[in-house]
């Protein structure tokens, strides 16, 4: 299989590259696309130890977000092209994503970019992890709101089409709701959704994808009010082994 | 600590809420700081003539039916919460797709206040978060505009200032 990862200098992107460099990809390639690297900066974090924690109880992987994702494919001999542009639906990308023969192109773009219809006008896979139970949890902030109700977190593999949040869902995985403390914008969105990743990419590699078209009613959701933030923050309980 | 999600150049200026940080109770405490519960909830809404506009009229019918069984526009309040959580704002008309007529009037904070008595409503009869969501932000616009407010318009915030104070306080407590 033929891996293309188009990726914006963001934190997902470098958790997905350390994520894919831990599987077995013998008879597959992995190639990157980098974009707007000058124009976009990518903080260095290191993981708080309540986080960390939770992580490791969770046996998921937790990657090095202080590590770029250059280091990375430098690190597995993986080639990469850039592209100067920050716009993902800028020809240069477009045309840069044709020179490459990809069977799947696994998006990590910058928050809030949408790929627009001219990504889907050929037979090409692009596959997105959505960090909520699709259809019924399409949108943004989307955590928040499975925790509000009282739902275990689940990420969606799945092939994009042209409407957000929709599209042919490849794999869904459910995550234990984190602990009080653990951060999740910064590292358990990522982690989960990087996890989810991988174990997609290995149900495509050895063909026991659950494919599937959902029949439940779509649900949209929008950025979360920093109150409602506050009260599932506040609802998740203490690590009582911390 | 100041609850900085109030801002009296909104509805003009959107009011950001992405990558919110968490302060704990003490943020909740501004919050609630910032809704002034001083008038005691004595009437519920008071609805006007609805002639001023086409959303008004519309928002007046909503607010009629949508706790009837036979409600049947539902999806037609989930498509205009869609437009409004990416603009910030109401118009005094739209079209089918609920796309605005005039993408420059925005300001009938008057809309506003009744859309905060359609989501209050529509969040008691059917739980959904997203009402929840859209209420508080658009009861933030409604307090950073009260200089421009009528006693009706006052009258219906308060109305839901103490319906949202009291959804959230229900929310917490079922999480506990």
């Amino acid at each position: 299989m033929k891996i293309l990862l188009l990726a914006g200098n963001t934190l997902r992107a470098r958790a997905y590259a350390q994520n894919l460099a831990n599987l077995d990809l013998k008879n597959s390639t992995v190639e990157g696309l980098f974009f707007g690297f000058n124009e976009r900066n990518c903080s260095n974090p290191i993981i708080d130890d309540k986080s960390k924690l939770f992580f490791q109880q969770e046996q998921l992987f937790i990657p090095k977000l202080n590590q770029s994702i250059k280091t990375t494919f430098d690190n597995n001999h993986w080639k990469y092209t850039e592209v100067e542009t920050y716009n993902v639906n800028s020809k240069d990308v477009l045309d840069k994503i044709n020179e490459f023969n990809s069977d799947i192109i696994v998006f990590a773009g910058y928050g809030g970019q949408i790929l627009k219809q001219q990504h889907f006008d050929t037979d090409r896979k692009y596959l997105h992890m959505h960090p909520g139970k699709l259809p019924i949890e399409r949108g943004s902030t989307t955590i928040y709101y499975s925790i509000l109700n009282s739902r275990n977190c689940s990420v969606t593999a799945f092939y994009m089409s042209a409407k957000i949040d929709d599209g042919i869902n490849i794999l869904i995985k459910e995550y234990r709701v984190p602990f009080n403390g653990v951060n999740i914008d910064l590292w358990y969105d990522n982690i989960v959704r990087a996890d989810c990743f991988v174990n997609a990419i290995k149900a495509l590699l050895s063909a026991k994808t659950q494919i599937s078209t959902s029949f439940e009613k779509s649900e949209e959701y929008y950025v979360i009010h920093p109150v409602l933030k506050h009260l599932a923050l506040m609802s998740l309980k203490k690590n009582e082994t911390n | 600590m100041v609850y900085k999600y109030i801002n009296t150049n909104s509805p003009k200026e959107k009011i950001n809420y992405s990558y919110s940080e968490f302060r704990g109770e003490e943020f909740l405490k501004a919050w609630r700081n910032s809704r002034d519960l001083s008038h005691p909830l004595i009437n519920n809404y008071t609805l006007s003539k609805g002639d001023k506009s086409d959303t008004e009229k519309l928002f007046n019918k909503w607010i009629n039916n949508i706790d009837q069984d036979n409600f049947t526009e539902i999806d037609q309040l989930f498509l205009l919460i869609k437009r409004f959580e990416v603009t910030k704002k109401i118009y005094p008309s739209y079209n089918e797709l609920f796309r605005p007529i005039n993408s420059k009037n925005y300001e009938i904070i008057s809309l506003y206040t009744l859309f905060a008595i359609i989501l209050t409503q529509a969040y008691q009869k059917f739980k959904k978060l997203q009402f929840l969501n859209a209420l508080l932000k658009v009861n933030d616009i409604n307090l950073s505009n009260l200089d421009v407010l009528n006693e009706i318009d006052k009258t219906n915030l308060n109305y839901c200032l103490h319906k949202e104070v009291s959804f959230i306080n229900n929310l917490k407590n079922s999480l506990q």
